[in-house]
């Protein structure tokens, strides 16, 4: 996963948006949809954890420890 | 007057010459230095009075309020008010003068202006927020942008409060599973010590600012407390600028501080400052999932046109190849066509061309049978001069000896002899009589 320790929820919010902006203007090629939709999971997996989860819980996931 | 008097006596004098010349009831206004209710319900209090600069006293007395009256009016007043008649409020009352052979002057507190003593905290409220508009910060911490994220909480409250506890439940109990990281700075939330320990409070949570998300104020719960205490000009600038959204929670329904007024947020109990919080979070998991809808929706459409595109190639392919196939075949037909009536063209075009040779060839035939004829005619006229029919008819005659010869000359003919002569319309048959030689 990308920038894992900068990574902030703000960030990963404005990826998410992004994204989601890309794909609904059909800019992503279908080669690419796969990763992208990876990406979007990871992020909103890690925006979730955020709210749900003690920061030192998402820490762990994140680092893969 | 050399009469001596006993105390008694002298006190008692003082007491009738009061109440005669003070019968009346009088509305006062005064502070409260001393406000105190005794174990037998009656209150006792003491009223001051301070020069223009508020520094030394030029008036004081005392004030009692006995049970009954005080049951009747307290809670009237604290209901208007949200506080309880203690030191430093400036109040209205109704007062008998009174003066005692024992305890001496004092007043007899019957009844009390609530109206008063709000208008008189409000102008105070309203004096802390001009100077802090009149400094520039009124609006600094309602301006500050609300983080996305709220979920590290540094709490000011009294640690044993019912009120913080309520909060700390509300969140930690939420429906959504949220998580919060809450943090207590002790402070005393009531009575004359709420200013400095509020403000060294969020001095501290200053110097950690970075470690939080928002600031939270409260305190709470049980019986009206004196809200005028966070009424202070320092308390409300310290609010105004501190760098994380305060939200406070410290008011009753009708109570409003000037706290109020300068935090990022405020709401009535600490309950509900939980409940900001919950639903501030709220907000975020509606929009990661508005998110994650649209992104899958997007994919979903990306994918189905994807496949559509494939669905319209699969059909339009053979449907082009059959297109094509009929065109290349259309052509071919057509060039076998051509060649197929080619030599038939070309022998129609010799056979043409042979008729229009015949035909020409006849013209010249006709032609040269015509100028024959013209020759002919002219031949035939010719002919005609020379016809002896002619001749006959012009008055020339033929003459026939017996024989059928053509006589010419009269020495062909001898007399007597019978000769035939050919006139154009007949002939005439005679006999020579004489002969005559010569012209």
């Amino acid at each position: 996963m990308m920038e894992q320790e900068e990574l902030t929820y703000e960030a990963a919010m404005k990826r998410l948006e992004k994204l989601a902006q890309e794909m609904e203007a059909g800019e992503v090629a279908i080669d690419l949809l796969a990763p992208k939709l990876k990406e979007a999971q990871q992020l909103l997996a890690f925006c979730k954890d955020k709210l749900t989860k003690a920061d030192e819980e998402v820490q762990k996931l994140l680092t893969g420890q | 007057m050399n009469e001596t008097l006993s105390l008694f006596e002298l006190n008692n004098l003082v007491r009738s010459v009061l109440e005669q010349t003070l019968d009346g009831e009088y509305w006062l206004q005064a502070e409260l230095s001393e406000a105190r209710l005794a174990s037998n319900g009656h209150f006792y209090a003491e009223f001051v009075e301070k020069d223009k600069d508020g520094r030394s006293l030029i008036a004081r007395a005392r004030a009692t309020m006995w049970a009954r009256t005080f049951n009747m009016l307290s809670p009237l007043f604290e209901r208007a008010t949200g506080e309880r008649l203690r030191a430093g409020l400036t109040v209205r009352v109704l007062v008998t003068v009174e003066f005692h052979e024992l305890y001496g002057h004092s007043l007899n507190i019957i009844n009390i202006d609530p109206t008063y003593t709000m208008g008189e905290m409000a102008r105070r409220r309203r004096e802390i927020l001009e100077q802090l508009q009149a400094a520039g910060i009124l609006e600094d911490n309602r301006q500050l942008p609300m983080p996305r994220l709220m979920k590290r909480v540094a709490v000011i409250s009294s640690a044993g409060a019912a009120g913080y506890g309520d909060f700390c439940n509300q969140l930690g109990h939420n429906a959504y599973g949220f998580f919060f990281e809450t943090h207590l700075f002790p402070a005393v939330m009531q009575g004359a010590n709420v200013e400095a320990s509020v403000l060294s409070a969020l001095e501290t949570i200053m110097a950690e600012a970075e470690d939080f998300d928002c600031v939270v104020i409260i305190r709470g719960g049980g019986a009206t407390s004196d809200l005028s205490d966070f009424d202070t000009y320092a308390l409300a600038a310290a609010v105004a600028q501190m760098p994380l959204p305060v939200i406070v929670g410290i008011g009753h329904e009708r109570d409003e501080t000037v706290l109020d007024h300068v935090a990022h947020t405020r709401v009535k109990t600490p309950t509900a400052a939980a409940s900001f919080l919950i639903e501030h979070q709220l907000i975020e998991l509606t929009e990661q999932q508005e998110l994650q809808r649209r992104i899958n929706e997007a994919a979903i459409v990306l994918i189905q046109e994807q496949r559509q595109a494939l669905e319209r190639l699969t059909t339009f392919l053979p449907r082009a190849f059959a297109l094509m196939h009929e065109r290349q075949q259309r052509r071919l037909d057509n060039l076998s066509a051509r060649l197929a009536t080619a030599p038939q063209r070309h022998l129609l075009a010799a056979a043409h061309q042979q008729e229009r040779l015949w035909q020409t060839m006849m013209q010249a035939a006709q032609l040269r049978f015509q100028r024959e004829k013209g020759s002919l005619q002219l031949l035939a006229q010719r002919l005609k001069a020379v016809d002896p029919t002619l001749l006959l008819q012009r008055g020339y005659s033929l003459t026939f000896n017996a024989e059928g010869r053509l006589i010419k000359s009269v020495s062909d003919v001898q007399s007597g002899e019978i000769l035939h002569t050919h006139l154009a319309d007949g002939t005439l048959h005679s006999v020579i009589k004489t002969i005559d030689k010569g012209n």
